[in-house]
C-alpha cells in the first residue's frame, strides 16, 4: 500500500482516470467514427477557405511572375524562404517526439506521438510548396530534380545547397511518411474491425495491410518501427542542418556562419514543440482527451521548449559575439543592422518571443497552466518566423555595397500565401483527426499495463 | 533521343507558326515601358509555348523582307551579319559623328565615329538612346490637318496654293521657327526660300540657349565669335558654372580632352587641376579638385575677385571667398598659357566677357581657348519679337520646323496662346507634341536615322547624315518640307544633300569625294578656321560695371537641362527616362534640389511636395535633398511634365518651364512653400555613404607620390587561400577589365550603351521604386566629407567576372558557370530563377526578371533588339557578360581568317566603346602587353572586396585628386 | 539568277525563283532547321573548320523534300564539340556530302584538329549569349 503510494508520488501515471483498454479503443476510435463536434465543421470550413486563398495566390504567382511578391534587388529571398524554413522547423518536433523519444524510451511520448508525426508530414508538405513555387519559372522546377534529359546532356549542380535541400527534404518527407504509416497499421486494423459500413471496412481493410495482430505481425511491426525510428533520428538533425547550409555556405554577412547547423536544429525543435503544444492543447479541449494527453505530457513539452529556448538564445549571443570578435566590418554591420536597422523591430520581436517569453516555464505553475502555455507557444511560433525573416531578408537588404542596399516591403500576395499555408496545414490536420486515430491506441494500452501493476484492489 | 529531339523542334515550329502563339510572342518579346499596360493573365502552357516559340521566331529575319528583299541581292550584304554606316546626330545645334550598326536593315546600335572631332569614337547617352526613339510607336505616323488624318499630297496641294508668291507675296506675314540649324544643305534650302519670300523671317530657338555665351563673346571682341576650349592643353581649369563635362554642348569631346589630363600611370605623371564654382552639383563639379558651392548669381563676384587678384581693372566685389580666389588666381598666374577660365550658359554675358578677358590676360588665347567666327546670334530676343508679332496678329503663316515652342518657350511669352493668332500654323515634328496639338497642319518628321541630311559639329566639321532604314511612317525632314514650301529645285533629302555637296568638289572626283564623305562620316577641311579676335578690355569693364551685384537675400531658382529628357524632347524615350540621373540617381522624375542645410531651415524632407513660386507662376513638385547643392538655392531640371506626349513620357515629372521667363531663363528668385503632401520618387540608389568600406579608394596627388601603394594601406587584404584547388587560368585568352576611377566622370553613356547592346529592358517608375531596375552596368555614387559640401566619387559597377564566382556554386541547375576564358557565363534558357546567385553576389550586379518586362510590345518596338543577344523572359536572372556576343563574334572572325590570334583591342565591349573618358579597358590579361595588363600593373590597381577571395576579373584604378596645396 | 540564267533556265522547279526576281517578292521558303533564339550557331565558324553540311543537315542532296535529318539538340552539338575529330574534313570537301576519304576519316580529322588547333567551345557562352 504505502510503497505503492510512494511510487505514485514519484512517478505519477501518464494515463489518468483508470480507463480500460476498451475505454481507450472506444474513446479514440469513436472520434473517427461518430459525428465530429460542431466546432470541427466550423474550423474545417474556415481552413478550407484559407487553403483556397493559398491556391489562388500560387496560381496568380505562377501566371504573373515573382514580381507579385515584394522581393527585389537585393532581397531575392524574403517571405517564401522564411516560410519554407519555418515550416520545415515545425516538422521537426514530430520526428523528434516519435523517433528520438521512442529510442530513449520516453514513455510519456505515446499519447502525442501520432499527432506529432502527422504534424510533421503536413508541415513538410507546406514547406515543400515554397521552394517549388518561388522559382521564376515554376514550369521548369523539375530541372531541380535529376531527371533524365538526353536531349540536353546537362546535369544538376551538386555543389549547390539547394540541390542538397531537394534531397534532404524529399528523404525526410518519405521516411516520416513511412514511419507514421507503420505506426498506424495496428490502429487501422482496429478501425477496420470496428467498422460497420462496408466502405470503411473496405478502405481500412486495404490500409491495414491485412493486419491480424498475430505474434509474428507484432514482432515484425516492432522491428520495423524500431528501425524506422532509428532511420528518422539522424534526419531530425540532417534536414535542418542542410537547410541551414543554404545560408551557412553563402558569403553574405548574417548568412555565412558556422554555428548555423546546431542553431537551426535547436530552433526547429523549439518551434516544433511549440506547435505541438498549440495543437494538443486545442485537441484535448475539443475532443476531451484530458485523460490521455495529460498535464504531464504538456509539462514535459514545455520543459523541452524552455531548454531549446535557452539553446536558441545562446546561439543569438554567440552570433553577435562572433560578429563583434571577428573584427570584420561587414559582419559587425550585419548584426548591428539586425537590431538597429530599418527592421529593428523584427530583431527585438525575435528576442522577446524566443528568449524572454519561454522563461516563464521555469515556474511549475506557469508550465502547467494551459492558457499560459498556449500563449507562449503561439509567441514562440511568431518569434521563430521572425528569426528566419531576420536571417533571410534583413541580412540581404544590407550586404556589402551600400550603393545596393535596399528596402523590402511584402505585398498582400506574400502575406496571403503565408496565411494560406496555415490554412493548408490545419485543413490536413483536421482531416487527420477526422479520419484517423489521433492517438496511438496500441502504445497507450501498452503503457496502461505498465502503469497499473497487478495490485490488490487495483484490478483493471 | 534523336526521336524526342526531332519532335521537340517540330512541335516548336508548329507553335511558332500558330497565330495565337504569335500573339503570345509579341508579349514575350522585350522592351518598352512595361507597367504601362494593365497586366493580362496568361496560361502557364501558352507562356511556355511562347518562350519556346520565341526561340523559333528570332532565328528567321523578318525585317529582311520588309526592308531589303533578298530577291534582289544587296552588295556586301550577308544575311545575319551586321553592317555599319557612318552618320551624324545633332543636338542643340551641334553634331556628333556616329557609326550605326544595322541588322538586316534595321539600326540597332549607335557608336561614335572615331574620325569625327566631336566624337572620337565615343558618344553621349542621348545618342546611344536615340535608336530607341526611332522605333517609338507613339511617333507621328501621319499628316494631321486640324487634328484629322490627311496625306502628304493634301499638304502639297495646300502648300502649292498657300505659298504661291502670287498669294503670299514677299512673305511679310510669313514666319519660320526652327531649332538651331547646323545643316549646310538646309541653310541652302532656307536661303532659297527666303530669297523667294524676302520679307519673311526665320527664327531659331533652342530652350537650352547659348545666348549668354554668344553675347559675352560679342562684348569682349565686338564681333560674333564662338570660343572653343582645349582642355588637353590646360593645367589649371577654372569653370564658372560651366558643366562642360555634363550638359553643356560638345561635352563628349571635352570629356575626352579633359580626361587625357586626369589619366596617370605613375607617380611621376602630372594632372590638371579643376576649380569649379556652381550652385547645383554637376558631374563637372563632382570631378573638381576644388568646388565652391554658391548661388549662381554670386559667381560673378567670385570671378571679379579672381580677376582683381590677377590685377585686372574690374569693379570691386566683396566675396566671402577671398582666400580661395587669391589661391586660384596665383595658380592661374603660375600656369600662364596653360590655364583656362570658362563660364557656363547660366552666367550673364558680362561674366563670359570677363572670362575671355582673364584668358587674354593669362595668354591662353590660341593655346587653351581658340575662337571661330559664327553666324549664330542670341535667340531669345528674336523669339520674343515673334511672340509679339503673333500677339498683335501680324503673322499670317507660322511654319514651325521641329521643336516644341508651345511647351518649352518662356512662359511669359504665352506661346501656346499667341500661336493661335496666326491663321495658318504648320508644325513639323517627330511626335504629336504640345505644339502639334495647336497647329493646323502637323507633319510627321523623319528621324535622323531614316533620312538624308548633313550636320556641322561645333568646330564646323560637316558630316553627311545617312538613312539606315526607309522612313517608318513616311516622315520628311525640315529641308524636304522647306523645299516643298519654297519650291526648291530638289525635293527629296538625298538630292538636296548630294546636289548641295557635289558642286563643291572638283567635277572629276566629286563622286569619289561624295562616297569618301559617306564612308568616313566627315567631309575634310570643313572645320572653321580659327580667328584671333582682339579683346577690348574697356567694353568688358563697362559691361561688368553695368551688371548689378546679385540679390543676396531670398531663395535662388536655377534651371538646368535634364540628363534624361534634355529639354523635354526625349521624354518619350524609356531608356533615358529610366537612366538614373548621374548625381541624384533619380529616374522618371525631376525634383526641386535643395541643400541639406536649406532643407533643415525650411523644414523640408525628400519627397515633400512643395509649391515653388517664380516668374509670376507657381508649380508643385517634390523636394530632393541633395548634398553639394548651394544653400538657399533650388535647382530644377527642365524637360518634364509633358502634357502631350507618348505613353512613356506623358505627365512624367513636373513642368518647370511654367516658371521660366524670357527675362530670367536660367536664374530667378523664388519662394517655396510646403504643401504637407508627399510624392514618391523612384531612385536607384538610397544610400550614398560608404560606411568606411574601402570600395572606392582615393588619395591626393601628393599622397600618391609619397606612397604609390596607398591603395593597399587603405585596406590591407589578408593572405588569401582556398581549400579548393584553383583552376588554371594561365593559358589562352583570359578576359579582364580595368576601370580608371580617375578618368570616369560618370556621364551615363556606358549605362545606355550597355542597355542598347544587351537588350536590357526598362521596368517603369513603379517597379524602380520596388528596386527592380534592370541595368547591367550601374554607376555607384558615393559622397565623402561633410554632408553639406561633400566630395563625390563615381564607380561603374557591372559583373566583376569573379574567378571564384560565388554565384556559380549555388545555382542548382548550373545555369551560371565559368568559361575557360574566365567569363562568368549566364545561360538564360537554363535558368529556373531561384535568385540564389543574386543573393550570393557580393556586388549585387545580377538582375532578375521579376515580371514580363516585354508585355504588350508592338512589332516596331521589337526592331530595336540586338539579335546577337537573347531576349530574356520573365523569371530568369541576367547580368553583364563582358559583351560575350562581341567576344564570340571576333573569335569566330579570327578563326575564319585562318585561325589567327586576336589582336589587343580587337574586342571592345559596348561600355568601353562609348566611354568618352576611355576609363574602361577590356582585354586579355594573359597578354602582358595588352592595355588592360598594363593598367593592372599600376600601383593604383585594386579589386573591390578582394578579401572575399572571389578573385574579380574587373580591377579598379584608385582615384587621385589634385588639390591646391595652398587650399589644403 | 546568276547561274540559272543559263543552267536549267526553264526548269519548272525554278519557277518560284524566276517569279521572285520578276516580282521582287522573296521566295517563301519553309524554315526547316530552326535553332531556338537562345542558340547562336555560326555557319562560317563550322564550315571553315571543316565541318561538312552533311554533319548537321544529312544527305540534303538525296532528299526529294528537305527534312530535318539530325536531332540538332544540345547533346548532339556538345558531343561534336567535345570530340570534333570524327566530323572534321579538309575544308575543300565540306560541300561534298558523299565524301569518302581513303584512310580513316577520324585520323584525318584528328590531324586537322591538331594542325588548326581547333578548340570548339564546350562552355555555355559558346552557343548561348
Amino acid at each position: 500500500m504505502a510503497d505503492l503510494a510512494i511510487t505514485r508520488e514519484l512517478n505519477p501515471p501518464l494515463i489518468t482516470g483508470h480507463p480500460s483498454y476498451a475505454d481507450v479503443t472506444a474513446k479514440v476510435s469513436g472520434i473517427t467514427e461518430g459525428r465530429m463536434p460542431r466546432v470541427w465543421y466550423y474550423a474545417f470550413g474556415v481552413t478550407v477557405t484559407i487553403t483556397g486563398v493559398l491556391i489562388a495566390m500560387l496560381s496568380y504567382l505562377a501566371l504573373t511572375g515573382i514580381g507579385v511578391w515584394g522581393n527585389n534587388q537585393p532581397v531575392g529571398w524574403a517571405f517564401e524562404i522564411t516560410d519554407f524554413v519555418f515550416w520545415i522547423g515545425i516538422g521537426h518536433a514530430g520526428t523528434l517526439i516519435s523517433a528520438i523519444l521512442f529510442l530513449l524510451r520516453q514513455r510519456w511520448r505515446t499519447s502525442i506521438n501520432r499527432a506529432a508525426e502527422a504534424m510533421t508530414l503536413f508541415a513538410v508538405a507546406c514547406a515543400g510548396l515554397f521552394p517549388l513555387f518561388h522559382v521564376g519559372r515554376p514550369w521548369r522546377a523539375y530541372w531541380l530534380f535529376p531527371v533524365p534529359n538526353d536531349y540536353l546532356g546537362v546535369w544538376q549542380n551538386f555543389r549547390s545547397p539547394l540541390m542538397w535541400d531537394v534531397f534532404a527534404v524529399s528523404t525526410y518527407a518519405t521516411v516520416s511518411a513511412l514511419f507514421w504509416y507503420t505506426g498506424l497499421i495496428p490502429d487501422l486494423a482496429t478501425l477496420r474491425d470496428r467498422a460497420v459500413t462496408p466502405a470503411r471496412k473496405y478502405i481500412f481493410g486495404i490500409l491495414s495491410l491485412g493486419w491480424r495482430g498475430s505474434a509474428r505481425h507484432w514482432r515484425h511491426y516492432e522491428k520495423a518501427y524500431l528501425l524506422l525510428a532509428g532511420l528518422s533520428t539522424p534526419l531530425v538533425l540532417s534536414v535542418h542542418t542542410i537547410v541551414s547550409f543554404d545560408f551557412a555556405v553563402s558569403l553574405i554577412p548574417g548568412w555565412h556562419s558556422t554555428i548555423f547547423p546546431p542553431y537551426f536544429v535547436a530552433g526547429a525543435i523549439f518551434s516544433g514543440f511549440a506547435m505541438v503544444v498549440t495543437l494538443m492543447v486545442l485537441a484535448r479541449e475539443v475532443f476531451g482527451l484530458k485523460n490521455l494527453v495529460t498535464m504531464k505530457h504538456l509539462e514535459n513539452m514545455n520543459k523541452v521548449i524552455l531548454a531549446t529556448s535557452l539553446m536558441v538564445g545562446f546561439s543569438y549571443l554567440i552570433e553577435f559575439f562572433t560578429a563583434w570578435y571577428s573584427g570584420n566590418m561587414y559582419e559587425r554591420y550585419a548584426f548591428y543592422n539586425r537590431m538597429f536597422g530599418p527592421f529593428w523591430w523584427v530583431g527585438w520581436l525575435m528576442v522577446f518571443c524566443n528568449v524572454l517569453a519561454p522563461q516563464v516555464f521555469w515556474s511549475k505553475r506557469m508550465r502547467t497552466n494551459v492558457p499560459v502555455m498556449f500563449v507562449v507557444s503561439i509567441l514562440v511560433n511568431i518569434g521563430m518566423w521572425m528569426e528566419r525573416f531576420a536571417i533571410v531578408a534583413v541580412s540581404l537588404s544590407r550586404d556589402y555595397l551600400p550603393s545596393s542596399w535596399g528596402n523590402y516591403r511584402p505585398t498582400y500576395v506574400d502575406i496571403l500565401t503565408l496565411t494560406g499555408s496555415f490554412g493548408l496545414f490545419f485543413t490536413l490536420f483536421l482531416l487527420f483527426v477526422r479520419f484517423l486515430p489521433m492517438i496511438s491506441m496500441t502504445e497507450v494500452k501498452g503503457m496502461m499495463a505498465a502503469d497499473a501493476p497487478h495490485q490488490v484492489g487495483e484490478g483493471l | 533521343m534523336s526521336e524526342t529531339g526531332r519532335q521537340y523542334w517540330r512541335s516548336l515550329q508548329e507553335r511558332a507558326n500558330s497565330p495565337d502563339v504569335e500573339r503570345w510572342l509579341q508579349n514575350e518579346f522585350p522592351e518598352g515601358a512595361t507597367e504601362l499596360d494593365a497586366p493580362s493573365r496568361r496560361s502557364l502552357l501558352k507562356l511556355m509555348g511562347a518562350s519556346l516559340g520565341l526561340a523559333g521566331l528570332t532565328a528567321c529575319s523578318r525585317p529582311v523582307e520588309k526592308i531589303l528583299p533578298l530577291s534582289k541581292g544587296v552588295e556586301d550584304y550577308i544575311p545575319g551579319n551586321p553592317m555599319y554606316y557612318a552618320s551624324v546626330i545633332s543636338l542643340g545645334g551641334t553634331a556628333t559623328g556616329l557609326v550605326v550598326e544595322t541588322h538586316d536593315g534595321r539600326p540597332t546600335k549607335i557608336e561614335g565615329n572615331p574620325g569625327h572631332p566631336a566624337s572620337g569614337g565615343a558618344c553621349s547617352a542621348f545618342a546611344q538612346a536615340s535608336v530607341l526613339g526611332l522605333y517609338d510607336p507613339d511617333r507621328s505616323k501621319t499628316v494631321l490637318r486640324n487634328g484629322s488624318p490627311a496625306s502628304w499630297d493634301d499638304f502639297a496641294r495646300f502648300a502649292a496654293g498657300h505659298f504661291d508668291p502670287a498669294r503670299i507675296g514677299a512673305g511679310e506675314r510669313l514666319r519660320f521657327l526652327s531649332l538651331r540649324v547646323n545643316s549646310p544643305s538646309l541653310e541652302a534650302v532656307r536661303a532659297h526660300a527666303l530669297a523667294r519670300f524676302p520679307k519673311a523671317r526665320w527664327i531659331e530657338y533652342e530652350p537650352i540657349s547659348e545666348d549668354e555665351i554668344l553675347a559675352g563673346a560679342a562684348i569682349a571682341f565686338a564681333k560674333p565669335v564662338r570660343p572653343h576650349y582645349h582642355f588637353d592643353k590646360a593645367d589649371v581649369v577654372f569653370s564658372l558654372d560651366a558643366d562642360f563635362l555634363g550638359l553643356d554642348s560638345n561635352n563628349i569631346a571635352y570629356i575626352r580632352d579633359f580626361s587625357k589630363r586626369r589619366r596617370i600611370s605613375s607617380p611621376k605623371d602630372t594632372m590638371n587641376r579643376l576649380y569649379m564654382a556652381e550652385s547645383r552639383l554637376s558631374i563637372t563639379g563632382a570631378m573638381a579638385d576644388h568646388r565652391l558651392r554658391m548661388k549662381t548669381g554670386a559667381i560673378r563676384d567670385l570671378a571679379l575677385e579672381v580677376a582683381r587678384n590677377l590685377n585686372l581693372d574690374v569693379p570691386a566685389a566683396s566675396g566671402p571667398n577671398a582666400k580661395w580666389a587669391a589661391a586660384l588666381a596665383r595658380d592661374l598666374a603660375r600656369s600662364r598659357g596653360r590655364s583656362l577660365v570658362l563660364a557656363g550658359p547660366r552666367q550673364p554675358a558680362a561674366v563670359h566677357a570677363l572670362a575671355h578677358w582673364i584668358n587674354h590676360a593669362l595668354a591662353n588665347e590660341g593655346a587653351t581657348v581658340t575662337y571661330t567666327e559664327t553666324g549664330a546670334a542670341p535667340e531669345l530676343p528674336a523669339l520674343k519679337q515673334l511672340a509679339q508679332e503673333l500677339r498683335s496678329g501680324q503673322v499670317e503663316t507660322l511654319v514651325i520646323l521641329g521643336g516644341n515652342p508651345a511647351y518649352d518657350a518662356p512662359a511669359d511669352l504665352r506661346f501656346d496662346a499667341v500661336m493661335k493668332n496666326a491663321p495658318v500654323t504648320i508644325h513639323l515634328g517627330l511626335d504629336p507634341n504640345e505644339t502639334a496639338g495647336l497647329a493646323q497642319w502637323h507633319l510627321p518628321e523623319a528621324h535622323y536615322l531614316e533620312s538624308w541630311g548633313d550636320a556641322r559639329a561645333l568646330d564646323g566639321t560637316v558630316s553627311i547624315q545617312q538613312p539606315m532604314i526607309r522612313p517608318l511612317y513616311g516622315g520628311k525632314t525640315a529641308a524636304e518640307v522647306l523645299a516643298l514650301i519654297g519650291g526648291y529645285k530638289d525635293r527629296n533629302g538625298y538630292d538636296i544633300v548630294r546636289n548641295y555637296w557635289l558642286p563643291r568638289w572638283s567635277a572629276g572626283d566629286a563622286e569619289k569625294a561624295w562616297r569618301r564623305a559617306l564612308y568616313d562620316g566627315v567631309i575634310p577641311d570643313t572645320a572653321y578656321a580659327p580667328v584671333e579676335p582682339a579683346l577690348d578690355a574697356k567694353r568688358v569693364a563697362a559691361a561688368l560695371a553695368g551688371t548689378a551685384p546679385p540679390a543676396s537675400e531670398g531663395l535662388e531658382l536655377t534651371f538646368y537641362p535634364s540628363a534624361a529628357t534634355w529639354d523635354g524632347r526625349f521624354a518619350d524615350n524609356g531608356w533615358l527616362q529610366e537612366a538614373p540621373d548621374p548625381i541624384t540617381k533619380l529616374t522618371w522624375d525631376n525634383a526641386a534640389l535643395v541643400s541639406p542645410a536649406t532643407a533643415r531651415r525650411l523644414g523640408l524632407e525628400t519627397e515633400d511636395i512643395v509649391a515653388i513660386a517664380a516668374g509670376g507662376a507657381e508649380i508643385e513638385m517634390p523636394v530632393w535633398v541633395q548634398p553639394g547643392q548651394a544653400d538657399d538655392t533650388i535647382a530644377v531640371a527642365l524637360g518634364y511634365g509633358r502634357r502631350r506626349a507618348g505613353r512613356v513620357g506623358r505627365n512624367v515629372g513636373h513642368d518647370s518651364y511654367l516658371l521660366r521667363t524670357s527675362a530670367a531663363p536660367y536664374v530667378t528668385g523664388a519662394a517655396i512653400n510646403r504643401t504637407g503632401r508627399k510624392y514618391k520618387l523612384a531612385n536607384t540608389q538610397h544610400h550614398f555613404v560608404m560606411e568606411g568600406r574601402p570600395l572606392v579608394r582615393e588619395a591626393t596627388l601628393e599622397e600618391y607620390r609619397k606612397d604609390p601603394d596607398f591603395v593597399d594601406k587603405i585596406a590591407e587584404t589578408p593572405k588569401l587561400f582556398s581549400i579548393f584547388g584553383q583552376h588554371d587560368y594561365s593559358k589562352g585568352y583570359q578576359w579582364g577589365m580595368a576601370i580608371d576611377l580617375n578618368a570616369c566622370v560618370g556621364c551615363n553613356a556606358c549605362v545606355l550603351a550597355c542597355q542598347a547592346e544587351n537588350n536590357v529592358p526598362i521596368v517603369g517608375k513603379d517597379q524602380v521604386t520596388r528596386g527592380r531596375e534592370m541595368h547591367w552596368l550601374r554607376l555607384d555614387r558615393y559622397f565623402t566629407g561633410p554632408e553639406d559640401d561633400p566630395q563625390t566619387v563615381t564607380q561603374p559597377v557591372a559583373c566583376q567576372q569573379c574567378e571564384n564566382a560565388p554565384c556559380e556554386t549555388v545555382c542548382p541547375v548550373a545555369a551560371t558557370s565559368h568559361s575557360p576564358e574566365g567569363l562568368n557565363d549566364m545561360v538564360y534558357n537554363r535558368c529556373v530563377g531561384t535568385r540564389y546567385c543574386s543573393n550570393n553576389c557580393p556586388y549585387k550586379v545580377r538582375r532578375f526578371n521579376f515580371l514580363d518586362w516585354h508585355k504588350g510590345l508592338q512589332e516596331v518596338e521589337k526592331m530595336v533588339f540586338n539579335p546577337d543577344v537573347t531576349v530574356r523572359m520573365r523569371g530568369v536572372m541576367e547580368k553583364c557578360t563582358y559583351c560575350v556576343q562581341r567576344i564570340q563574334e571576333k573569335k569566330i572572325q579570327a578563326s575564319v581568317e585562318g585561325h589567327r590570334e586576336l589582336r589587343d583591342g580587337e574586342i571592345v565591349p559596348a561600355c568601353q566603346q562609348t566611354c568618352p573618358a576611355d576609363a574602361i579597358v577590356f582585354g586579355n590579361i594573359n597578354d602582358p602587353n595588352s592595355r588592360v595588363s598594363q593598367l593592372k600593373k599600376q600601383t593604383r590597381r585594386y579589386e573591390m572586396l578582394a578579401q572575399l577571395n572571389v578573385k574579380p576579373r574587373t580591377s579598379y584604378l584608385a582615384k587621385v585628386r589634385n588639390p591646391n596645396p595652398e587650399l589644403a | 539568277m546568276n547561274c540559272h540564267a543559263q543552267v536549267k533556265k526553264d526548269s519548272p522547279l525554278l519557277q518560284p525563283i524566276r517569279d521572285a526576281v520578276a516580282t521582287g517578292k522573296p521566295v517563301p521558303w519553309v524554315h526547316i532547321h530552326i535553332m531556338p533564339g537562345y542558340v547562336y550557331f555560326n555557319h562560317a565558324a563550322h564550315v571553315n573548320s571543316g565541318v561538312s553540311c552533311v554533319t548537321c543537315h544529312g544527305r540534303i542532296d538525296q532528299m526529294v523534300r528537305v527534312r530535318q535529318a539530325k536531332p540538332l539538340n544540345m547533346a548532339f552539338c556538345v558531343d561534336c564539340h567535345r570530340n570534333p575529330a570524327p566530323n572534321i574534313r579538309p575544308v575543300q570537301f565540306v560541300t561534298q556530302l558523299g565524301w569518302k576519304p581513303d584512310g580513316d576519316p577520324a585520323a584525318i580529322g584528328r590531324e586537322l584538329v591538331a594542325r588548326n588547333h581547333l578548340q570548339p567551345p564546350t562552355n555555355c557562352s559558346g552557343c548561348h549569349r
